[in-house]
């Protein structure tokens, strides 16, 4: 099935990527010509040091920055030229971002911040409020709709996050080391929500993480260090652990 | 949550802040509104007066020879000493003038009275009043609306003003009694009701004679004006045609000039505006210092919220929901300030009102002023800072962590 998606139409294609920041003798090459193909569906690990470009990667691919030079194609469409007022159509509809802090605006409840990309984008009351009940729903958060991000526990908020990215149904689901400020328990349950989600939606998925554990529940591993692409490859036995996690730690 | 709520949840959430930041657009507005409602409070006060007396009237003043456009001679107690008019132009108009008006016969031209200032001292005894005297034919009692309280008005002797009469004789009836203009006695063969007068003069404090006399004490020759009464406020400009052509006939060389209470009216309404738009143009510098403390504290609240910002946009917030958002804000702290200060506004206003005695009081146009002032204020200083945070790349306003 793995090998199925990546075949598939190419959903992100980058190509000669950089991004520089600052000028003359302070210049940071924070990517150097990076080239990636992502098909439809697949859920890619990105790892590498501290450092290495991989926030400048995401945010590129996010439209939160713009490159210094390069390609980025998202179904086939050049991302690089959109005016300021088409990116922000993609942005939270068809490109979700789960961030490494809890990114809940604190003065809303859970379910106003899952609605909150849908608002934007114009949809009717009822239906964002039905997409956003189900996302919260999988997630498996439902119950705490009405609740505020402080009256959430860490692992909670970051699931009511991945259910705020998901609502709108994006093609691509971009998450920057989203268990970073977690607890090994808490990130576990959020890796396995990314997975579970995958497996039933096969929403395009693009990963950060430090941890080589985590990376295993992926199907494809990159690396970057200093800008650069330097491995590429499928898991060889992608750990399936979802299943047994369920029924032992999933939310009450 | 709309963008109002959101407007209100921050200004309430910084409210020490949001309330020294109203604090400018409060007294802006407080000195705006005031000054607007105080100078239409003139004006209403002026109008009034008008009305009371003679909107009806006419006055003809001593002019140069076919000078059309010369000083006007407002009032009719001024200091015009031996004939001479406000204008310092000498007067050539006489007591046949007056009767000439004043028997024309024509019906929109209902009566006329010269007028004169007698420069003498009026006194009982050794007690001298502060009194002003003037000459007057008897017609003019009854434009201005003045109506005896004993005695007659048409008598031979004076007339005094309520406050005159008081002075002199405290509670003892004066009528019948003698005073001295200057060195001359007279019987005081009438006494006024208490009147308010027209704006700078006050009949209380006046002392009236016979004209024919005034003009013997006084040694004058010519009057100072001469009042007309129309015999309605419409036929005002018919009757200043019948007037210059009697006039004309008499002062070939036409050494007068015609004013009627309009004009008057307009003039000093006129300067009132001059004067009320200049002083709330000086208060609109303090709705200007007010604004910039908005545009400041509007610039800190954007850099404290970048990261919201950047949450905003990283969700699909355009451009003009972030700018909208912040406008919302400035513009409602604005209008909170505009709200205050319109309130202590009326407050002021009224009290001042009260205090001086005109009808002052905050007008749908002066609160919608203040209204049209805040949000202009609000919307302009807002502004910048809005498109600040407009124009914030989610990944720079996320990367302040
Ligand atoms: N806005 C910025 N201004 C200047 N340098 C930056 C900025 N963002 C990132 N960098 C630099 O670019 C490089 C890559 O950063 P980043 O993409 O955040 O790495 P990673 O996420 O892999 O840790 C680093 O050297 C970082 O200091
Ligand atoms: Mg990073």
């Amino acid at each position: 099935m793995a090998m199925e998606k990546s075949q598939a139409a190419p959903l992100i294609e980058i190509q000669d990527l950089t991004r520089r920041y600052g000028e003359g003798e302070a210049t940071v090459h924070a990517l150097r010509g990076i080239s990636l193909t992502i098909g439809r569906g697949e859920m890619v690990a990105l790892m590498g040091p501290s450092g290495s470009g991989k926030s400048t990667l995401m945010n590129i691919l996010g439209l939160f920055d713009r490159p210094t030079s390069g390609q980025y194609r998202l179904n086939g469409q050049d991302m690089t030229r959109l005016t300021s007022r088409q990116q922000a159509q993609f942005r939270g509809r068809r490109i979700a971002f789960v961030f490494q802090g809890i990114h809940l605006l604190p003065r809303l409840t859970a379910l106003a911040n899952v609605e909150l990309p849908m608002a934007y984008a114009r949809m009717p009351a009822s239906v964002r409020k039905k997409a956003a009940l189900e996302a919260l729903e999988r997630l498996g958060v439902a119950h705490l709709k009405d609740r505020y991000p402080t009256e959430m526990s860490g692992g909670q908020a970051q699931r009511v996050a991945i259910a705020r990215a998901i609502a709108p149904g994006p093609d691509l689901l971009l998450a920057d080391e989203p268990t970073g400020a977690l607890d090994r328990k808490s990130g576990e349950l959020v890796l396995q929500a990314f997975q579970e989600l995958h497996d039933a939606t096969g929403v395009t998925i693009l990963l950060v993480t430090h941890d080589p554990f985590v990376a295993q529940h992926a199907e494809r591993i990159i690396a970057l260090e200093d800008g650069q692409v330097i491995d590429d490859r499928p898991v060889a036995d992608r750990l399936v652990a979802h299943a047994t996690l369920r029924s032992s730690g999933g939310p009450s | 949550m709309n963008t109002f709520a959101i407007a209100w949840d921050s200004i309430w959430h910084h409210r020490t802040r949001s309330f020294l930041t109203a604090l400018g657009i409060i007294i802006g507005v407080f000195a705006v509104v005031t000054l607007t409602s105080l100078g239409s409070g003139v004006k209403a006060y002026v109008n009034q007066k008008f009305a009371g007396i003679g909107a009806n009237l006419i006055t003809v003043v001593p002019a140069l020879p076919s000078a059309h456009s010369s000083g006007h001679g407002l009032g009719h107690n001024g200091g015009g000493q031996g004939g001479l008019a406000l204008s310092g132009i000498p007067s050539t108009l006489s007591l046949g003038d007056v009767q000439a008006l004043d028997h024309s016969h024509h019906p929109v031209l209902q009566a006329a009275a010269g007028v004169i200032t007698v420069p003498e001292l009026l006194s009982k005894g050794s007690t001298t009043a502060s009194a002003t005297i003037m000459g007057v034919s008897t017609p003019y009692f009854s434009m201005q609306n003045l109506t005896a309280a004993q005695g007659t008005l048409k008598g031979t002797g004076v007339v005094l003003g309520h406050n005159v009469a008081v002075s002199l004789f405290g509670h003892h009836p004066a009528l019948g009694q003698t005073v001295t203009v200057g060195t001359t006695p007279f019987k005081v063969t009438g006494v006024l009701k208490s009147a308010e007068g027209a704006p700078g003069s006050d009949p209380n404090d006046t002392a009236y004679l016979p004209l024919a006399q005034a003009l013997k004490v006084s040694g004058q020759t010519h009057v100072s004006e001469i009042i007309l009464a129309a015999s309605t406020a419409q036929n005002v400009p018919k009757a200043v045609t019948v007037a210059r052509h009697i006039l004309l006939a008499r002062h070939p060389s036409h050494n007068f000039k015609i004013i009627t209470s309009q004009e008057i009216l307009k003039t000093v309404t006129s300067t009132t505006s001059v004067i009320t738009d200049f002083l709330a143009g000086i208060a609109a510098i303090s709705l200007l210092v007010g604004g910039i403390g908005i545009m400041n504290i509007m610039l800190v609240t954007v850099s404290e919220r970048f990261r919201e910002i950047g949450i905003r946009k990283a969700l699909g917030a355009r451009d003009g929901d972030i700018l909208v958002q912040f406008l919302t804000e400035s513009v409602l702290l604005a209008l909170i300030g505009g709200f205050v200060g319109t309130i202590f506004s009326g407050v002021a206003t009224h009290v001042v009102g009260k205090l001086v005695g005109i009808p002052a009081g905050l007008t749908v146009g002066s609160v919608l002023t203040a209204v049209f002032f805040s949000i202009g204020v609000g919307a302009l200083f807002g502004v910048l800072p809005a498109m600040r945070a407009a124009r914030l790349m989610p990944a720079e306003a996320l990367r302040t962590e």
